[in-house]
């Protein structure tokens, strides 16, 4: 039994009319209709062949079956015209990952410049968190389409000076220090970088953004009397335990010596909170009269007591934490 | 060995072997479904859609000749490998003598 689809009406076109045109449609001019002309008949002579293997079938279930075996056309097509059927290919894989890796640590630092804008232009909390969120999210996704981007193009280029500018020729001098492939815990930095970010923020952000009514008048929590020495030192210290933070990451964790450290950089930071909050220095006299006009137990001394414990215990633990984690770790 | 293994590392070393075995055959004028259906039948079990670009390409690098027979029930393109081809028959031939005695020597 011979079908020569062919001489079907040219008006309604069959799945391999489909399939062939699908395969054929981005090859170029001169090729097309030949390449159409030679799979068309493979695909008659394929579907004949299985008319005769299981006599079962219609002719339009053995060329259904037929297309099914052929495939993707897409894939045909590709492997006409020798197209590449990926965005970017192993060999530029490695550097691809190199680079969006690279290119997304401005991510978190213009998050940061956003935030710390946004905070000393008087946004409240809310505005800060959600400037930062939405300034990292919208960075991530454009620092990785573009570079996505510049690589599925370099990918369809043979260039091989473009190629070897975007460092996909790797060369031993790309190799990575050892000191910086043994880096400590990102979520540990990232988590300690957030933390005291959030702490000096909020200093801040209580003068700016004075949330205590007393006497007709918003007043900060914490005494002003304190940003002619005390505010500005404690910043200075949150600026340094940040920069201890990334110290302890290149290193790769806790050392001895930056466990001895973290026991001076965090005694010079408690002790001024710790002395503040004991001498009844810390809160501003006027928000503690404003907040006890609503709440009359409101107790400063309860306030201070609770502070130096915190810091107390905090210290304590890190110090601890530091230690225990240097001495395993060695 | 597990058999997927066993498979799998066999259709790793035919695959190299498709090229050598598609010139062999087109000795004879052949059409594409016919080719894949010898080479089926042969124990070179090709995909259709690998084996009709290759077919193009051998073609384009000067290994293959083609010719529409049109006399058929429907017009076909047959393949026949060309002096270039038969070449480099020889040569893949040869390689594939060679790389036996040295697995041979190996042992």
């Amino acid at each position: 039994m011979t079908t020569d689809r062919r001489e079907r009406t040219p008006g309604t076109p069959t799945l391999a009319d489909r399939y062939v045109h699908a395969a054929t449609r981005r090859l170029p001019e001169d090729q097309r209709a030949d390449v159409a002309d030679e799979l068309r008949g493979s695909i008659d002579d394929r579907v004949e062949a299985l008319l005769d293997e299981r006599p079962g079938l219609t002719p339009e279930q053995a060329e259904y079956a037929a297309l099914e075996e052929l495939g993707e056309p897409e894939r045909l097509s590709a492997g006409y015209s020798g197209r590449k059927l990926r965005l970017i290919g192993p060999e530029l894989f490695p550097s691809y990952v190199r680079v969006l890796k690279g290119t997304l640590l401005v991510v978190p630092v213009v998050a940061l410049v956003v935030a710390t804008i946004d905070a000393l232009g008087g946004g409240d909390v809310g505005s800060v968190v959600g400037a930062a969120v939405w300034t990292a999210y919208t960075v991530a996704v454009q620092v990785a389409f573009w570079v996505t981007a510049v690589f599925a193009v370099v990918e369809r280029g043979p260039d091989d000076d473009v190629r070897e500018s975007v460092g996909a020729v790797w060369t031993p001098d790309q190799l990575p220090e050892l000191s910086r492939a043994h880096r400590g815990s990102v979520t540990d930095l990232v988590a300690a970088l957030v933390f005291l970010w959030l702490f000096g923020a909020a200093i801040v952000w209580q003068q700016l953004n004075p949330s205590v009514s007393y006497d007709g008048e918003d007043v900060p929590v914490l005494d002003p009397e304190l940003w002619t020495f005390w505010l500005p030192l404690v910043l200075v210290l949150i600026v340094a335990e940040m920069v201890f933070e990334v110290v302890k990451y290149r290193a790769g964790g806790w050392t001895t010596r930056l466990a001895t450290l973290n026991v001076v950089l965090g005694a010079v930071f408690t002790a001024p909170v710790v002395y503040l909050a004991a001498s009844d220095r810390l809160l501003n006299p006027h928000a503690v009269a404003g907040i006890q006009e609503h709440w009359a137990e409101f107790d400063p001394d309860v306030v201070g007591l609770i502070v130096v414990l915190s810091a107390v215990v905090i210290y304590v633990w890190d110090v601890v934490d530091g230690w225990r984690k240097a001495l395993v770790a060695r | 060995m597990p058999d997927d293994v066993l498979a799998g590392h066999l259709q790793e070393l035919r695959r190299g072997t498709v090229v050598m075995a598609a010139l062999a055959t087109l000795s004879r004028p052949t059409y594409g479904y016919a080719l894949l259906e010898t080479l089926a039948d042969a124990g070179f079990a090709v995909d259709a859609n690998t084996l009709y670009p290759l077919l193009r390409r051998l073609e384009k690098q000067g290994l293959l000749t083609s010719e529409w027979n049109t006399e058929e029930s429907r017009p076909r393109k047959f393949y026949r490998v060309s002096p270039d081809g038969q070449s480099l028959l020889e040569s893949l031939l040869a390689e594939w003598q060679e790389l036996h005695a040295s697995i041979e020597k190996l042992r």
